[in-house]
């Protein structure tokens, strides 16, 4: 099917699935892309990645009523809460409450969570963005989690995202997060595949973090190298509150990842971090926006990458510091090693500031490893390749340092040191 | 214990180190000394391993094996060990793990199982006890932030991990002041046994106050213009290093 059979598709199954103001916004938000088609090379924002050819592909749509059976993934035991989605799915249709977190499938907090869904789904995202829009009109599952206000979580969350499918499927889930005031809460979202065709995942999170609440997220795509993975990520941060953002990417042959951050009140601190690990001929962008809305909020950001063979990595850092938003902090660094010649890096900052009392400042660095740190190694008798994993593993650990979770640190460490032996 | 016979090196085609003839027993601290310039940062670079530094005659003989086939870790592993003039700071890479990795390099180079984490630990407080390492700095990525005398204090606790038969400080006095210096000095005092030696490479002798060479030689445009013993060191401090222009080369 291509993705208008997958419209009306989806807006067959979607009466019985979702409530109205759910399914309210599907109808616009196609005629969106009616109009304006995938974003192409020809769009700022998708420069140096175009989505059209992949958009406009066959897919065979996800059946959102069947719940597969999937795999666990072999990490250590950790104290996480696991939710499994499978193909986009939640695997157990339910809504449960454990640790602090209420957490289930979307389709049933809809209706059940009806107050808090309904209040804030699709109020972050931008409609422009057409991979958000397609998602808003044809996602039919997702993951809802809500931390109720006060409340500190004992245990982090863990999401387990699984495409495991033998036809090349369009998966999308889209997911909420809503935060509430002074609550403190992880999660973890870990993205990985079983198959072996080329699918494409389209997810779309929102994540709403009321008034001095401390989130701490960590995303890591770990798919194979035919997986097509593009994901929209919208925050919106209230007075006060806290966020820490990790987003580490592995595998995937084309990955997408847009990530923006709304500070919507005065002294809001946002975190982002990125990591992107790859080799082969992967293609990874991550455009990251920051809008500063309001005044005394603070951004930082930190992504970096090492790139081997033939990858190709963007980082496109959008920042707006709007007239209100006075006294502004706001710092972004890209970092990046090239192991070969046949690897590249197109790094971008983009700061639009119109606020004059400011303090705003962005940098990039391309580079080798160390020769001189590697010497140094080897003369302490440590092979060569070993000294090289651990100058590499030692760039990388500065964002994977930010995985609080012992027992998912060390099996994302020995995951991204295996991709350096390959 | 090392046996250096007509060595000559390259850096990027142009020879600096022209026959250089050097034999250290275990036991003995030799002392080279020379004005800037003269090689010995080289020679130490060649006897390590380090790369664009080509060998193009002679040999270094370390225990009967032929050193200069060897890969760079394979000579630290077989007991040489480098502190260097300008110790390299590796961000992310904690103190901790690198000392790690290269203990159990070692270990399996010897034949011997990893040690244990609880030993590891036990014998980096031991050692950084031993040679007044700050032990917050063990937690730390290498040399990241450390001043230079802490630094070279780092250099002298790695030596004492890795307890190698052969080591060689290159102007570890460089840079500080006269405590640092003495502490350094202590550190390596302590890690001095019969069986070992010593190369110290230095510029002045203030270092040879405090580590006393049994021999010392003075390297001068890539050749060993004159040895003798230490009292050679507080005739180059009172002379300079003038009177050498003066020798035919």
């Amino acid at each position: 099917m291509n993705y208008r059979n997958i419209y009306d598709a989806a807006a067959n199954l979607s009466e019985s699935l979702f409530p109205y103001y759910i399914n309210s916004f599907r109808d616009r938000a196609f005629e969106k892309i009616k109009n304006s088609g995938f974003p192409n090379l020809k769009q700022e924002k998708y420069k140096y990645s175009s989505l059209a050819d992949i958009f406009e592909g066959e897919y065979v749509p996800v059946n959102p009523y069947e719940w597969k059976k999937y795999t666990e993934p072999d990490f250590s035991d950790s104290e996480a809460i696991k939710i499994y989605t499978v193909n986009g799915v939640c695997i157990n249709n339910e809504i449960k409450s454990e640790s602090g977190f209420i957490y289930g499938s979307l389709v049933l907090a809809s209706r059940e969570y009806e107050e808090i869904v309904e209040k804030y789904y699709n109020h972050l995202v931008d409609n422009t963005d057409l991979p958000s829009a397609m998602n808003i009109a044809t996602a039919l599952s997702g993951v809802f989690v809500t931390v109720n206000p006060g409340v500190e979580t004992t245990r982090p969350l863990m999401i387990i995202n699984i495409i495991d499918s033998e036809a090349n499927i369009l998966s999308q889930q889209h997911n909420l997060f809503v935060f509430g005031e002074n609550s403190v809460a992880e999660v973890i979202e870990y993205n990985i595949e079983i198959s072996d065709i080329p699918t494409l995942t389209n997810n779309l999170s929102e994540v709403v973090i009321e008034r001095n609440a401390q989130v701490n997220i960590v995303r890591v795509q770990d798919k194979g190298l035919l997986s097509r993975h593009v994901s929209s990520d919208y925050s919106r941060l209230y007075g006060g509150s806290s966020f820490d953002c990790s987003n580490i990417v592995l595998g995937g042959g084309l990955v997408r990842q847009n990530t923006e951050v709304h500070l919507a009140e005065k002294h809001c601190c946002s975190n982002l971090y990125g990591l992107v690990v790859a080799g082969d001929k992967q293609h990874v962008d991550n455009y990251t926006f920051i809008d500063h809305a309001m005044p005394e909020c603070q951004s930082n950001e930190l992504y970096k990458s090492i790139l081997n063979n033939k990858a190709v990595n963007v980082f496109n850092g959008r920042i707006l510091v709007r007239p209100d938003a006075q006294k502004t902090l706001a710092f972004q660094s890209n970092k990046n090693i090239l192991l070969n010649t046949g690897a590249k890096i197109y790094t971008k900052p983009q700061l639009e500031i119109y606020a004059d009392d400011v303090k705003c400042s962005h940098g990039a660095t391309v580079g080798q490893l160390n020769e001189e740190a590697l010497f140094y190694m080897q003369s302490r008798g440590i092979s060569k390749p070993a000294a090289q994993t651990l100058l590499m593993s030692g760039f990388a650990n500065e964002i994977l340092g930010k995985i609080k979770n012992p027992e998912f640190y060390e099996f994302i460490l020995s995951r991204v040191e295996q991709n350096f032996q390959d | 214990m090392i046996k250096i016979t007509n060595l000559h090196a390259n850096v990027e085609g142009k020879e600096i180190l022209k026959g250089i003839n050097l034999e250290v027993h275990a036991g003995e601290i030799h002392a080279i000394m020379g004005p800037n310039g003269s090689g010995k940062s080289t020679l130490a670079s060649v006897i390590t391993g380090r790369d664009n530094f080509e060998v193009t005659q002679g040999e270094i003989d370390f225990e009967g094996k032929d050193l200069l086939e060897m890969s760079p870790e394979d000579r630290a592993n077989s007991g040489i060990f480098l502190s260097f003039q300008y110790p390299v700071e590796i961000p992310g890479v904690s103190m901790t793990n690198f000392m790690k990795a290269a203990v159990n390099e070692q270990r399996k180079y010897n034949g011997l199982e990893p040690l244990k984490a609880a030993e590891f630990l036990k014998m980096m407080r031991e050692k950084a006890a031993l040679t007044g390492m700050d032990s917050a700095l063990v937690n730390r990525p290498v040399n990241e932030g450390f001043s230079g005398g802490e630094k070279k204090r780092n250099e002298i606790f790695q030596m004492a991990i890795l307890d190698p038969k052969l080591a060689i400080l290159d102007e570890t006095d460089s840079g500080l002041d006269i405590d640092a210096l003495r502490i350094v000095s202590e550190g390596v005092n302590k890690l001095k046994t019969p069986d070992k030696a010593l190369i110290l490479i230095t510029h002045y002798q203030r270092l040879l106050d405090y580590i006393v060479p049994d021999f010392v030689h003075v390297l001068y445009k890539g050749k060993i213009v004159k040895s003798a013993g230490r009292e050679l060191a507080l005739e180059l401090e009172k002379k300079g290093y003038d009177w050498l222009k003066d020798l035919e080369i």
